[in-house]
């Protein structure tokens, strides 16, 4: 049932985002602008990074374009939960949905779900485009693989979504501290650059520690040799995460107390 | 089927919006609740719905209380904004996504979309036009449609008629009579003339208190 109503909103947003034809040219034409920036960028820096990258198996251009396209899953399920929660708060739907009989998180998980699946498209959608005009040479059976890490890791980047609309509903606010969130994620999990640049201790921290960058390691890991060089530390960091759904939901559960009492008040901020 | 509504208040910063407001209403009461803005109409509303909850006071519905998750299953909450539809899906998909959230099934949903059409000659329109290309009366009818898809019992309108022509409005009452013969329906409106719309129970809310 929840499998079908995620497929049928899915549905729905391809209706919406994509309503014209012109709409679907327009999302090519801006992913291969984006293609054209990577694949000059890595052409001004390739030469100096090679050492620093040499490990990944691969040059500075897959490097940089499995960062930007694998690190947007987590990033969107982060910054989605508070930009639809407030989205749903300005139309009213958000109070509709609560004198509903259904738990909130269901709408809400299903609504980023689809908007996930959205995400999806046009990282495949990247992919072809990459893989047709700019030499993109990693195996596909490689980034299907890659592919079975982020179903893997979805209960932690949502639990953590689910987290950031508790603050917002707590609070009214969050869009500040969000945005510093997605910032210091991108920066620290080596997305764009290879994290042997900072300090030795705060390499050992976002490695140990950090959700993001431990699953865009394991990403690239997979891309470049297959499940046979997966990283069994990392994925076991990785379940420890994935508990994080349950405190997630009770906090959840907790700020919409609070959001009761308080009478829904939220500031809107750009 | 029976509502008490026992000693309510409700304060937002130093500001009492509701203080110790009590009213029952039985099987087939349409109650208006008028009163100017800032009165505290949809902050009531609100309660009744459970999107605020109340300092002080209960809301029992036929013996639940609007703490439990059941009362929720016998309310529906609708007010003049559309919330929630898509506005370039069909009055159709819009109907199955709420009927899918709502796990109303598909059996029941043809029996209740059979049911408008016979009444509603316009209904059927609604279901194939996309939901931005109605009118503000088509859009209404289908928002009411898809939020009562459950079957509740007791309907809270925060100022239904509020974006609506004479036409429409009357249309939109004509359908709430129909329907809702031996249910509990409230609904705010700060006009006058709505007052005698289609009420049997009519009072008025002032700085937070009912007066009449």
């Amino acid at each position: 049932m929840l499998v079908k109503l995620i497929i049928k909103l899915f549905k729905i947003n391809i209706k919406n985002n994509f309503y014209s034809p012109y709409i679907v040219l327009v999302e090519i034409f801006s992913i291969l602008i984006s293609l054209t920036i990577y694949w000059y960028t890595s052409k001004a820096f390739n030469l100096k990074l090679t050492d620093s990258i040499s490990k990944y198996g691969h040059d500075y251009f897959h490097y940089l374009l499995l960062g930007e396209i694998f690190l947007s899953i987590p990033l969107t399920l982060l910054s989605g939960f508070i930009k639809k929660t407030k989205m749903l708060i300005i139309e009213g739907t958000f109070e509709t949905f609560i004198s509903m009989p259904v738990n909130l998180l269901k709408p809400l998980i299903l609504l980023n779900l689809s908007d996930l699946l959205i995400e999806i498209f046009q990282i495949f959608l990247t992919l072809v485009l990459a893989y047709l005009l700019f030499g993109f040479e990693i195996p596909f059976i490689n980034i299907l693989q890659a592919i079975s890490i982020i179903i893997f890791t979805l209960p932690i980047f949502v639990a953590i979504g689910i987290v950031a609309t508790s603050v917002l509903l707590i609070f009214g606010r969050g869009d500040n501290f969000i945005g510093y969130i997605s910032t210091l994620a991108a920066f620290g999990s080596g997305a764009f650059f290879p994290i042997d640049v900072f300090p030795e201790i705060f390499q050992k921290l976002v490695t140990t520690l950090s959700p993001y960058t431990i699953f865009l390691q394991l990403i690239r890991n997979i891309s470049n040799h297959g499940f046979s060089n997966i990283g069994w530390n990392s994925l076991q960091v990785l379940i420890l995460w994935n508990l994080l759904i349950i405190p997630s939901i009770l906090i959840f559960n907790y700020s919409l107390k609070i959001y009761k009492k308080n009478g829904g008040f939220i500031v809107f901020t750009s | 089927m029976n509502l008490k509504i026992k000693n309510i208040d409700k304060h937002f910063k130093s500001k009492n919006v509701l203080s110790r407001v009590n009213l029952n209403l039985k099987n087939g009461d349409i109650c208006h609740l008028g009163g100017a803005n800032g009165s505290g109409k949809t902050t009531f509303l609100k309660i009744l719905s459970t999107i605020i909850t109340p300092d002080n006071g209960s809301i029992v519905l036929n013996g639940i209380d609007s703490l439990n998750n059941n009362y929720k299953k016998n309310i529906s909450w609708i007010t003049e904004k559309n919330d929630g539809l898509f506005s370039r899906l069909s009055g159709v998909e819009n109907i199955n996504f709420f009927a899918s959230l709502l796990n109303v099934s598909q059996q029941k949903l043809n029996i209740k979309i059979d049911q408008w059409e016979q009444q509603i000659p316009i209904f059927s329109e609604i279901l194939r036009t996309k939901f931005y290309q109605n009118s503000t009366g088509m859009r209404q009818l289908l928002s009411y449609f898809c939020k009562t898809l459950h079957d509740p019992n007791f309907i809270i309108l925060d100022e239904p008629f509020k974006a609506l022509d004479k036409q429409n409005k009357e249309n939109f009452v004509s359908l709430l009579k129909k329907n809702h013969e031996n249910k509990i329906i409230i609904y705010s409106s700060h006009q006058e003339e709505d007052n005698d719309l289609f009420c049997n129970k009519n009072i008025k809310l002032l700085r937070g208190k009912i007066v009449s």
